[in-house]
């Protein structure tokens, strides 16, 4: 299980940024068909996926995450779902 | 009165530079690219805050809200060189800028733009985004200004609580954006979208606010 560390981005960020404790390098096309597989909705964006639903998140390549809520916890939690649910161990 | 267009977003800079042409008794169609999903709702809740405020002190004024995100923006993301994003984006902002001045009877478009701020704003890459103003004179009241004194000028006319609030900066920003963009590797990347599309689906999705 990949460890994730929580941050805001910048003061007053409407976001939370969740990071991984070691960077990764997300293969973003198979993570998205895994996703998509699992019933989420994703927008593959090249540089990014866009993962809908109530909260979005934002992931990147190397397994940062930008989570549309101010909540820590709510953000890690929907964090840690996308990352399962894209087969990241 | 003379009619400008002007671009505004959030931020702290652009209802500052709306506000100064304003307040030269320039009448303005006030236009918001909405970002998202690269941005959220606040964002776009904000900038509909700045213009009730502009409104107040300056009186009513046309706005629009132009879908940027789910049509121009993901197409540069999916087809442009990374680091060509934020300039073919400020281009593709001001195609549409173009349009709406044509169909409005504007002369011009101000923008918020303060020189070197962010990688959109170096002096190379503001002559490598002028082209598509499509011949309208881009009117930047900032762009010598420093920062101090836009953030001044912004506590001043009530705008600056409302651009610090809550909100979320564009996701999609390069990790290393080129500050010297080429006309040659921006026609070359824009030959590969369809630019009159994603125009015609900006200014035909418009919202007037």
């Amino acid at each position: 299980m990949v460890n994730l560390a929580t941050v805001r981005p910048c003061k007053g960020s409407s976001g939370t940024e969740v990071l991984p404790e070691e960077e990764l390098h997300l293969d973003l096309a198979g993570c998205a068909s895994r996703l998509e597989a699992a019933g989420m909705d994703v927008t593959d964006a090249r540089a990014l996926l866009i993962v809908r639903g109530d909260i979005q998140v934002t992931l990147y390549p190397s397994g940062r995450m930008l989570v549309h809520t101010d909540d820590l916890e709510l953000a890690r939690e929907r964090a840690l779902s996308v990352l399962t649910h894209a087969g990241v161990e | 009165m003379v009619k400008y267009v002007a671009l505004i977003s959030g931020g702290i800079d652009s209802p500052v530079a709306a506000h100064l042409m304003l307040a030269r008794g320039v009448e303005l169609v006030m236009v918001h690219f909405d970002n998202r999903p690269f941005t959220d709702d606040v964002e776009v809740e904000k900038v509909r805050d700045l213009i009730t405020r502009l409104r107040e002190i300056h009186g009513e004024m046309p706005a629009y809200l132009v879908p940027h995100g789910e049509t121009a923006q993901l197409a540069v993301a999916r087809g442009a060189p990374r680091r060509l994003g934020c300039v073919l984006c400020r281009r593709m902002m001001f195609r549409v800028a173009a349009a709406i001045a044509r169909k409005e009877g504007a002369v011009g478009i101000v923008t918020g733009e303060s020189l070197g701020q962010v990688a959109s704003q170096t002096l190379a890459n503001i002559r490598a985004e002028t082209s598509a103003l499509e011949g309208f004179p881009g009117i930047r009241p900032l762009i010598g200004i420093d920062k101090q004194e836009i953030v001044s000028i912004a506590r001043e006319i009530g705008t600056y609580d409302i651009s610090t609030s809550s909100g979320l900066c564009c996701t999609i920003v390069p990790s290393k954006p080129s500050v010297a963009a080429r006309d040659a590797e921006v026609e070359e990347a824009e030959s590969t979208l369809d630019m009159k599309e994603l125009v015609d689906a900006a200014v035909g999705g418009a919202e007037r606010w």
